[in-house]
């Protein structure tokens, strides 16, 4: 018997059973299968262009935070008095562009596929939640570009938010408010979902075309 | 192409179809996402070494 397996045994039999960090490490270690978390290996079906568009969505998102923190760095006139300024912020506008192209790609491959079959509805819902956000976050970044054009936009959307009665919360005659959703509440809330979209991805695996058999 | 989209932004193009009506820019956007997505479904993904290998075992 070695000193190392009598050691361990002590250190277990002194650790509570109930401990919460080792809930949580069994419940992260359950919540997705061995191997699964970056797997190298996929089944044949995934061979095809249009399983590619959910990580080229997950890319663009990766460039509009990016793009975005450094327009936080220089404020939100900067794009107007800086090349460098409005270079970045066609980088930002263009990410999203793409970030929602591909987002709608992915939507159209998936819901042919059906892909909320086997036990992945969860994963369909968070990704219908994390669309609706963004459309709420590229809002929330019209009417926040300091100009003309974010004025006209807020005037124009504020009957629709009042109408629908959220207008005292949530009112986009008021710049600062709106900045502050589109640069920490909604990223926050994009990211998370997204988060939890993956790990849903990866715990049931990619869906299978429909007419793909046992083991294909 | 930059005096095209100048072009675009000065003055939207709007396409009418009876009560159906949108700005040139959007249509096209649309229809080019529409491409693309069709070209995902028929162009090949390419013969990686992972999709021929009857073995499961990935490089």
């Amino acid at each position: 018997m070695s000193g190392a397996g009598a050691a361990a045994r002590r250190e277990t039999a002194r650790r509570p059973a109930d401990s919460w960090t080792r809930a949580l490490r069994e419940r992260i270690e359950r919540t997705v299968p061995p191997g699964q978390a970056l797997p190298d290996r996929q089944p044949v079906f995934v061979s095809s262009w249009i399983y590619v568009f959910g990580v080229l969505t997950v890319a663009s998102l990766v460039v509009v935070v990016a793009t975005g923190c450094v327009l936080a760095v220089g404020g939100v006139a900067w794009w107007h008095v800086s090349s460098l300024g409005h270079f970045v912020n066609s980088l930002h506008l263009w990410s999203v562009e793409l970030f929602f192209g591909f987002m709608v790609i992915h939507l159209w491959g998936k819901f042919w596929m059906a892909a909320w079959r086997g036990g992945r509805l969860l994963t369909w819902v968070t990704g219908v939640i994390a669309f609706v956000t963004s459309i709420g976050t590229a809002f929330t970044g019209y009417l926040s570009q300091s100009n003309f054009d974010s004025q006209w936009i807020s005037a124009e959307a504020k009957d629709g938010i009042n109408a629908i009665g959220v207008g005292a919360w949530f009112n986009v005659l008021n710049p600062g408010q709106m900045l502050l959703w589109h640069v920490v509440l909604l990223p926050l809330a994009i990211g998370l979902i997204t988060v939890l979209h993956v790990v849903l991805v990866r715990r049931h695996g990619v869906v299978p075309p429909i007419d793909a058999r046992d083991g294909e | 192409m930059v005096r095209a989209a100048a072009v675009m932004a000065a003055s939207p193009h709007v396409v009418h179809w009876g009560w159906f009506r949108i700005e040139l820019a959007n249509l096209l956007i649309i229809l080019a996402m529409v491409v693309v997505f069709v070209i995902a479904m028929v162009v090949p993904f390419g013969r990686s070494a992972w999709a021929r290998d009857d073995s499961g075992d990935r490089p």
